[in-house]
């Protein structure tokens, strides 16, 4: 059986917050722990600033629907805008990072483009499509997957 | 970014106070780290303990402020709250920043007396 939730918030930071908490809270009664979903609330945070600043240049003028489903294997959030689309290379960057650096070298640690690395990290599937207008990221994860 | 400060022995604890560290509130501790480095401090210690999330900006926030003390600096951080010690571990930021459970445990592991100055 499916449940499903379904946001719509203006593209103003401050809104971000409180659909994370939602979507944490929607991920209760699935067999992920509370790690996993922090984890995924963690995510749609990092999806949601991503669109607000690199899609509409911090405009709060916007719109962003978030749509969550859970079913008996998965879970799946969907966020779809009409910002700016997200450039190929910054999605191929992302998926191949292993956020790769030396610890001690502290000049080399990174500050900035940590959002997408970490929904790779956390989700089993990270797809992206533009249908003419809209953004569409859909960010998967699949109970039972990720052992610790 | 609602924070305070108070030194203790070499060390100068910056405490945060609001539930969140973000992108705005990220600026706010880089600049107030910026300011306390160009005073010569050395050595400061993040209370996270009121913080319940953090994001990939407001990490990168405090990278850069582990990058504002330059050779030599110590930048330490305690009470983390589990959903930041996700993000320390998702990062490997775990690896990069020396984390204490309590402030006098990270004071006294820093070299500083327990007691403020």
């Amino acid at each position: 059986m499916l449940a499903r939730l379904i946001l719509t918030i203006p593209t103003q930071m401050d809104r971000v917050a409180d659909v994370g908490a939602r979507v944490r809270a929607f991920c209760a009664g699935t067999p992920l722990d509370e790690v996993d979903a922090m984890e995924i609330e963690l995510c749609v945070v990092e999806a949601l600033n991503n669109a607000i600043e690199h899609g509409y240049g911090l405009r709060d003028d916007g719109e962003i629907r978030i749509s969550a489903v859970r079913s008996s294997v998965a879970i799946s959030v969907e966020l779809m805008d009409a910002g700016k689309p997200i450039p190929h290379d910054v999605l191929e960057g992302a998926a191949n990072s292993n956020m790769d650096f030396d610890p001690g070298d502290v000049a080399s640690l990174p500050e900035r483009g940590l959002g997408l690395p970490i929904i790779n990290r956390v989700m089993d599937r990270v797809g992206y499509r533009r249908d003419g207008v809209h953004n569409i990221l859909v960010l998967t994860r699949r109970f039972g997957t990720h052992a610790r | 970014m609602h924070a305070e400060t108070e030194v203790v022995g070499d060390t100068v604890v910056v405490t945060l106070l609001e539930p969140r560290l973000d992108g705005a509130r990220g600026l706010k501790l880089r600049q107030k780290v910026a300011e306390l480095a160009a005073g010569g401090t050395r050595s400061i210690l993040l209370d996270l303990t009121a913080v319940e999330f953090v994001d990939s900006t407001g990490l990168g926030a405090i990278v850069s402020s582990l990058k504002l003390l330059g050779k030599g600096g110590r930048f330490q951080l305690c009470g983390l709250s589990q959903p930041v010690r996700v993000l320390l571990r998702l990062t490997r930021m775990d690896q990069v920043f020396k984390s204490f459970a309590r402030r006098e445990d990270a004071l006294m592991a820093a070299g500083s007396p327990c007691s403020p100055v």
